[in-house]
């Protein structure tokens, strides 16, 4: 299996393909359009999206994928429910939030529209999946959404969305964020699984989960 | 409630700020209001007094002064 990285205009938020012959599972698709040349090229059949959680620059690009590629959405149920709201999925304060950002210290970002979305297969807790002969487990991991969760797949990678970053500290006053469920509720199951897991995060380079939890806060 | 307090609250909620902290306070004058947190303080706001910011009043909003002139605008009186 193959990991690509597309990397979104909105905030520079990655989208995953994990690739297993000509099938593929899409990991956020953060913006309109941004898997659909790789996808056409290498011929490849969407099976699934899963989300990492619901903020805009991780699912803005959803819609377009369901109505193209017919595919189930798999999310957390607090992912879900925020997806149907433009205020907590984001997208209604997107353009705010550049423009509060650009008046002190960064460039113009591509601005968007307030949208809702929403995904197909939800769950509580945690989910795995069969996918190709791949183990996928799914895990809520709130603090920095509510709606958050991690992937594993096949004890190897480790999908984290923006529950944890490589370079940068987890963002929890987010709407619905919460330092406290980061500190009790998912770092005890993150310092748990193996350290040698490879991290694609939301954003960023991808680094190596011991590095990372033993390198600087979190 | 009045709507100060309804105000103050918003800025204790949205930000998790004490209240002796609210009055003066300014955007990035504690590390609980940078972008993210602003983002949180205005939707607080929008639940307190039931009201959609325009997109640049919310850039506008830069202080808790500042801010009372802006919800005039929604016919809000603090």
């Amino acid at each position: 299996m193959n990991v690509r990285t597309l990397t979104s205009e909105l905030l520079g938020s990655h989208c995953y393909l994990l690739i297993d012959g000509d099938h593929c599972t899409v990991i956020d698709p953060g913006d309109k359009g941004l898997i659909d040349p790789v996808i056409t090229e290498e011929q490849l059949t969407v099976d699934q999206v899963i989300l990492t959680h619901e903020h805009c620059d991780h699912v803005y690009g959803l819609s377009d994928v369901k109505e193209k590629y017919h595919c189930p959405v798999i999310a957390s149920e607090k992912c879900n429910d925020n997806l149907k709201d433009s205020r907590k999925n984001f997208s209604q304060y997107y353009n705010a939030f550049l423009g509060v950002q650009n008046r002190y210290d960064t460039d113009a970002q591509k601005e968007i529209e307030p949208f809702t979305t929403s995904a197909d297969e939800v769950f509580e807790g945690e989910k795995t999946i069969e996918w190709r002969g791949h183990h996928i487990y799914m895990r809520e991991t709130p603090g920095h959404s509510p709606g958050s969760i991690c992937i594993v797949v096949d004890d190897e990678l480790l999908f984290s969305g923006d529950t944890l970053m490589g370079e940068d500290v987890t963002e929890t006053n987010f709407i619905g964020g919460s330092a406290e469920d980061l500190r009790e509720k998912t770092m005890p199951w993150l310092e748990s699984l193996p350290g040698c897991l490879k991290v694609y995060a939301g954003h960023g380079d991808s680094f190596v989960l011991r590095n990372r939890l033993n390198d600087k806060e979190i | 409630m009045t709507n100060l307090e309804k105000y103050r609250n918003a800025f204790v909620e949205g930000l998790g700020v004490s209240e002796d902290q609210v009055d003066g306070l300014t955007f990035q004058a504690v590390p609980a209001w940078d972008s993210v947190g602003h983002m949180s303080l205005i939707a607080a706001l929008e639940d307190a007094f039931d009201i959609v910011f325009d997109t640049d009043d919310i850039v506008d909003f830069s202080s808790f002064e500042k801010g009372k002139e802006i919800l005039a605008k929604y016919d809000i009186v603090i």
